[in-house]
């Protein structure tokens, strides 16, 4: 499965950052899911549950307000806060 | 010459403890330094991919019709009303010319819009708050006491009480000045139009590497959602990564004050000390010279 670079950012410091196949992002419309090679994409992004899936493993994120942006094969999240869940 | 002699140790004996004192003020504000500057490097990807987005929203959206269509307070110019100048200053002294060199800019500013627009101050220090109050320009809003000690409430504070001066209408223009970051060595006082949110602040001149063409955004839930949550979260983004800047350059400053204080004090140690020898030197001199003297004419006497 194809692969894209996905940043997780709050305002002190970048949480996340690294390759992935797919997230689940509580957008502003709702539930958004992202695979690599989606069309530029600019969201608002409600208080939630961020899921990331990567080759094996499967990452969850609880996280705050904030906006998403796909471009250019790059997924950024800018939240207010984010938190790993383990 | 005793007595002289005295002085001088007193001397020597105070400086020895000024150098120490500006020493360890020295290493204090170089931790405080490194600790800012890491909190600023580690805060920039935020505002700046948060800029980034805003510069191609804007972009895309000019391609339209020519004009940004976007509606939103922040955007609008009034070409009247009052202007607001965030300054951000040090609470404290012993940093060289940091808060002058500010405090400078910020009475140009001033002076220059003497007698067309009413400027007020919103102040960030006790350096500049001490200083500013004495000017015929009105306060509207102080933060002190954060001991440049970056917190993200701070950041909170300023931009919630800003966007509601400005929703109100009592100010119709937002400028910050604050001091930029070259080096440890040089930092200078700068001012940015914060709103109305100008083409020139969010484009930076790193931006001319980045092809600026239009994007074509899948927009969700709307534009408009999108705006109103984008705007104020870059005040908010803005405003932390000038304040962290501003911190940084305040503890360089600082270092810097005390690193040349510290040098100047065992330069001045030196200078005392050899002045202090030579007074020894020639008191032990006239000491023997009287006492030679003393016994050779006591041994005339006895001849």
């Amino acid at each position: 499965m194809s692969e894209y670079t996905l940043r997780i950012i709050t305002p002190s410091k970048v949480i996340f950052e690294d390759t992935v196949e797919s997230i689940i992002a509580p957008g502003g419309a709702g539930y958004l899911g992202v695979l690599a090679h989606h069309a530029p994409l600019a969201t608002t992004i409600k208080p939630g549950r961020l899921t990331v899936r990567r080759k094996n493993e499967e990452i969850s994120f609880d996280i705050g307000e904030g906006l998403l942006e796909v471009l250019h094969n790059q997924v950024s999240v800018l939240v207010d806060f984010a938190k790993r869940i383990e | 010459m005793i007595e002289s002699l005295k002085v001088l140790r007193r001397r020597i004996r105070s400086i020895r403890n000024t150098g120490q004192i500006t020493r360890a003020m020295e290493m204090v504000s170089a931790a405080k330094l490194r600790r800012t500057e890491q909190a600023w490097e580690s805060a920039k990807p935020f505002y700046t991919y948060l800029r980034r987005l805003m510069i191609h929203l804007l972009f895309k959206e000019k391609e339209h019709d020519g004009r940004t269509s976007l509606q939103h307070p922040f955007l609008e110019s009034r070409n009247e009303g009052v202007v607001c100048l965030v300054v951000i200053t040090s609470d404290r002294g012993l940093c060289g010319a940091f808060n002058t060199n500010v405090l400078h800019r910020a009475e140009d500013f001033i002076q220059h819009r003497l007698g067309k627009r009413e400027v007020v101050i919103y102040c960030i220090g006790r350096r500049g708050y001490n200083y500013l109050r004495r000017h015929r320009v009105n306060i509207i809003g102080t933060v002190l006491d954060t001991a440049a000690r970056f917190e993200p409430e701070i950041a909170e504070k300023i931009s919630a009480e800003l966007q509601d001066f400005y929703l109100r209408g009592e100010i119709s223009e937002i400028h910050l000045l604050y001091s930029r970051f070259v080096s440890r060595m040089h930092q200078y006082p700068y001012v940015e139009r914060l709103i109305p949110l100008s083409r020139a602040l969010i484009k930076d001149e790193e931006d001319t590497r980045e092809p600026l063409s239009p994007i074509d955004y899948i927009i969700e839930p709307d534009m408009q959602t999108l705006v109103n949550e984008l705007l104020p979260a870059f005040l908010r983004a803005k405003i932390s990564i000038s304040l962290l800047e501003a911190f940084t350059s305040e503890h360089s400053a600082r270092m810097i004050a005390m690193t040349n204080a510290t040098r100047n004090c065992a330069e001045l140690l030196d200078e005392l000390t050899l002045k202090m020898n030579k007074a020894r030197q020639s008191s032990i001199t006239r000491e023997l010279l009287d006492i030679v003297g003393g016994s050779e004419a006591f041994r005339k006497a006895q001849e």
